[in-house]
């Protein structure tokens, strides 16, 4: 199991990594989620012992990491560019890390080829890197990093260099794979709805800290402060003094609140013309935009008077621009923001 | 990074050890020399440089003719460069791989083609007196400022060439079909867009060219003689010939100075030269018009009679005799029939060349591919060494010889008797041309794969074995090349400190050039056609292992 405490970092000044504390529990996948620059590889750099000049603890076991080099982890990691070793085949690329712990030729050729099949490459042992392309890279570089039998498995957005409908297909396989092998590993990326599709619980960072470590069912139901909700996507985030519709929330649902409180109207809690809930707060509005996205559709609604906008999915139909409708508000959807 | 620990460091102080003793220190004892000749301060040689009209005249020659061969070349250069990266034709990348030969030949290699083809006794004056029976020689071109200045051209014509292409090629014709669409005819793109967006291409190829030949020496010594010594001559004239020591010193000092000017202006114009190039499609396009065909065979037929014609002229000279193939030129190296010139056979100094490029190939090789290492490091350090190391490059190989004699003729080092002073002299001439072949292939191996390696368990030392070295090899192999063809052709420095034993091929070239002996004159050709031929299968060695990317020149 690996634990870091009380991490911090800094680059000549600018700090990247902020006390930050966090478990995988054995066979766990864990995703750091972020923007670029909020300290997500730094953190993957330094438990990878690629960095060493930072504060705080990286335990493996309860073992302290801090004097072992990089070579002397038996971590894998993988990178976005996949790093592949352009002058060597596929072969002695899956090789590499076994030669450097010295197992005997044919223990690697067998464990080679156990890998090659494992990802789906059976035949490509004697391919040159250079005639690849990205998706088999990707899973060449998987397993180069998953062959050694690491500990610790780290992945730097793996996905990050191939183009979307790839994307999509190679996380669903990823998850699979990582957890056929039963390992522990850590993913960096900054796409959500790839965080959601593999990790089992989510680390969303902003400016070197964790603000929140949830399962991926939680963290989309319960973003905790506006940065987060930003970063998942969300937009409809007021505060309760904002306007006569914003005060009627609070008033109906949670009058404990201030004016000066942040909150998030979550988009599945939002219904189009369903007049009559009793449940729900019903506001009269105009449909700005209408964007057809396939299963839903993407609807702005501005509601006139207090100059706001909520956006919602519609999965009957998309609606027309201009025409007037009703937005109905219900108790689940407010979520308090920190 | 890579050489961690405290070895790493041992290792990088061999080629600063190496530039401490061999570059520094003789540069500190040119300035000793130059400005307390007898132990104090004393300004009279650098006083009686800037006041004598004779030593300002040297200066501004050198200037001058460095500005018309710039000028020329550019000229030259600037349409073939059009023609290049504007229209698509057979053979046309090997014309441009071809057309850079001159760079790895030697000085003295070049001036004896040149004198083949138009000197005196050249090709061109014979098939003159034979067409119209003269008898006198009608082209007199030894001894002029023309024929350096057209030697100057030949050796820097491909390096403006390529610059331009290359930049040109870059920039794509987007702008161009732009300017023609709101209505620019053929005049006004040329003015407004073609030149305009060449222009920091011009300037670079403008310093390089410059540069080049304001250090030129040994076509200058062969071809010109002291009538028109630029400074580089001066010096050794001053040095060797009236043992005027203070004199080239200061005469040094004052070409470092220019040439350290000379090479912050390149590096700065180099600068913006790659920043400035943009994403552009290929822009070439195939011959069509009667008009384009003879554009495109005007400049080929341009390029091989500037670059082969003198080339083709020396090999004919030395083996042709009447038109009829004839060795005796070779078979007469083995003789040393002017004792009082030469001290040992001329196929002596073939083999004395062979050695010393080796040993210089070695070493350039290991301080080359250490100071690589050392820049692409991280940190402080490769900052400061970066310029550092390549000092050597913007000093000429004359104030470098010169700088030999001056401070390792007494203890504590005392090499002057010694051969070993030829690869050494060699080394530094040679190693900042294996690191410019190194360093990039170096540079382009990605952080991330070094890491990948090291999480695999890589120690230092199985990344560099695994990773590094394979992946630079090419780089080293051209680095290594360029180290031999630059050692073995090597002059500048030579004359200065080679002995009468441990003469190279171009020192006895010069000697026998400056023989009036007909025998003589033959055996410089066969000599040259032999270095000729040493630096030619190195240039094709270079050009082979070139990978799109490796070399910086």
């Amino acid at each position: 199991m690996l634990q870091l405490k009380d991490l911090s970092h800094a680059y000549d000044e600018a700090v990247s990594l902020r006390n930050v504390n966090l478990r995988v529990a054995k066979d766990e996948i864990v995703c750091l989620l972020g923007p670029s620059g909020c300290g997500k590889t730094t953190l993957l750099r330094i438990v990878a012992g690629l960095i060493s000049d930072y504060e705080g603890d990286v335990l493996l076991d309860g073992r302290d990491l801090r004097r072992l080099a990089a070579h002397e982890r038996g971590f894998g990691l993988m990178f976005q560019d996949f790093a592949l070793f352009p002058h060597m085949s596929v072969s002695d690329n899956i090789a590499y890390g076994l030669r450097r712990r010295r197992m005997a030729p044919t223990d690697i050729a067998l464990r080679v080829e156990l890998m090659l099949d494992q990802v789906g490459l059976g035949a490509y042992g004697e391919r040159d890197i250079g005639t690849l392309s990205g998706g088999e890279q990707q899973r060449v570089a998987l397993a180069r990093s998953l062959a050694p039998e690491p500990n610790l498995l780290m992945l730097d957005e793996p996905l990050g260099s191939l183009d979307a409908l790839l994307r999509d297909k190679l996380a669903l396989e990823l998850r699979e794979i990582i957890k056929g092998t039963g390992l522990s590993a850590l993913y960096v990326t900054h796409d959500h709805r790839e965080a959601y599709a593999i990790a089992d619980r989510i680390a969303v960072m902003d400016r070197g800290t964790i603000r929140q470590l949830d399962r991926p069912f939680d963290l989309y139901h319960h973003p905790v402060d506006e940065n987060v909700a930003r970063f998942l996507g969300f937009s409809n985030i007021f505060q309760f003094g904002d306007n006569r519709f914003t005060r009627e929330l609070r008033c109906r649902f949670l009058p404990d609140a201030a004016d000066s409180d942040a909150f998030l109207i979550h988009p599945d809690g939002i219904e189009l013309d369903n007049v009559g809930d009793p449940a729900a707060i019903a506001h009269r509005g105009r449909i700005e935009s209408s964007v057809f996205r396939g299963e839903y559709s993407e609807v702005t609604i501005l509601l006139p008077q207090e100059g706001l906008r909520l956006r919602c999915k519609s999965r009957n139909g998309t609606p027309t621009v201009g025409r007037s409708v009703t937005v109905s508000v219900k108790s689940e959807a407010i979520r308090r923001l920190n | 990074m890579r050489l961690r620990g405290s070895y790493g460091y041992v290792v990088y102080l061999l080629p600063l050890t190496f530039l401490a003793l061999f570059y520094f220190y003789p540069l500190l004892a040119i300035l000793d020399i130059g400005l307390r000749p007898d132990g104090w301060l004393d300004l009279s040689a650098f006083l009686r440089l800037l006041s004598t009209d004779y030593y300002l005249g040297v200066f501004l020659f050198t200037l001058y003719q460095a500005t018309l061969s710039t000028a020329l070349t550019l000229f030259l250069a600037l349409p073939c460069a059009y023609v290049f990266s504007r229209y698509r034709f057979a053979g046309k990348s090997l014309l441009l791989s071809l057309a850079t030969l001159p760079f790895v030949l030697p000085t003295v290699v070049v001036a004896l083609a040149f004198m083949s083809l138009v000197g005196r006794r050249g090709l061109v004056n014979d098939l003159l007196m034979t067409l119209f029976s003269l008898d006198y020689t009608p082209v007199q071109l030894e001894r002029t400022l023309a024929i350096v200045i057209i030697v100057h051209v030949f050796y820097n014509f491909a390096i403006a060439l390529r610059i331009m292409t290359g930049y040109w090629s870059a920039q794509g014709i987007a702008a161009e079909e732009a300017a023609r669409v709101l209505g620019a005819d053929e005049w006004a793109l040329w003015r407004d867009i073609r030149l305009p967006l060449i222009q920091p291409a011009l300037l670079s190829a403008a310093a390089l060219v410059f540069m080049f030949t304001f250090t030129s020496f040994g076509v200058v010594l062969i071809l010109g003689g002291i009538r028109f010594a630029t400074l580089e001559v001066q010096i050794y004239y001053q040095a060797i010939s009236l043992f005027n020591l203070p004199m080239a010193g200061a005469l040094s000092l004052l070409q470092i100075v220019a040439m350290f000017a000379l090479m912050t202006a390149y590096t700065h114009l180099q600068r913006g030269l790659q920043s400035a190039i943009g994403a552009g499609k290929a822009v070439a396009r195939p011959v069509k018009s009667p008009r384009e065909r003879s554009l495109v065979w005007g400049v080929v037929i341009f390029i091989f009679a500037l670059l082969f014609t003198p080339l083709l002229a020396l090999v004919a000279r030395s083996a042709l005799n009447n038109g009829a193939l004839d060795m005796s030129n070779y078979a007469a190296l083995a003789e040393s029939s002017r004792g009082s010139l030469l001290f040992i056979a001329p196929i002596e100094a073939v083999a004395n060349s062979l050695r010393f490029a080796l040993i210089s190939t070695s070493m350039a090789l290991i301080i080359g591919m250490i100071a690589s290492f050392m820049i692409v490091g991280r940190g402080g350090l490769a900052r400061l060494v970066d310029p550092l190391l390549m000092l050597p490059l913007a000093t000429s190989a004359v104030t470098l010889g010169f700088g030999f004699i001056v401070a390792l003729d007494e203890p504590p080092l005392n090499l002057r008797a010694s051969w070993l002073i030829i690869p050494i002299s060699h080394t530094l001439v040679a190693f900042p041309f294996v690191v410019r072949s190194v360093l990039p292939s170096l540079r382009a191996i990605p952080s991330s794969v070094r890491e990948a390696a090291q999480v695999l368990g890589a120690r230092p030392f199985d990344l560099l074995r695994t990773i590094d070295l394979p992946l630079v090899s090419r780089g080293i192999a051209v680095g290594a090349t360029f180290a031999f063809t630059v050692s073995m052709g090597e002059f500048g420095a030579s004359l200065f400190v080679a002995q009468r034993e441990s003469v190279t091929i171009p020192v006895v070239i010069y000697r026998l050039i400056g023989d009036p002996g007909l025998a003589s004159y033959r055996q410089a050709l066969a000599m040259s056609v032999i270095l000729l031929l040493v630096c030619a299968l190195g240039f094709v060695m270079i050009e082979r292992l070139r990978v799109a990317g490796v070399g910086e020149f």
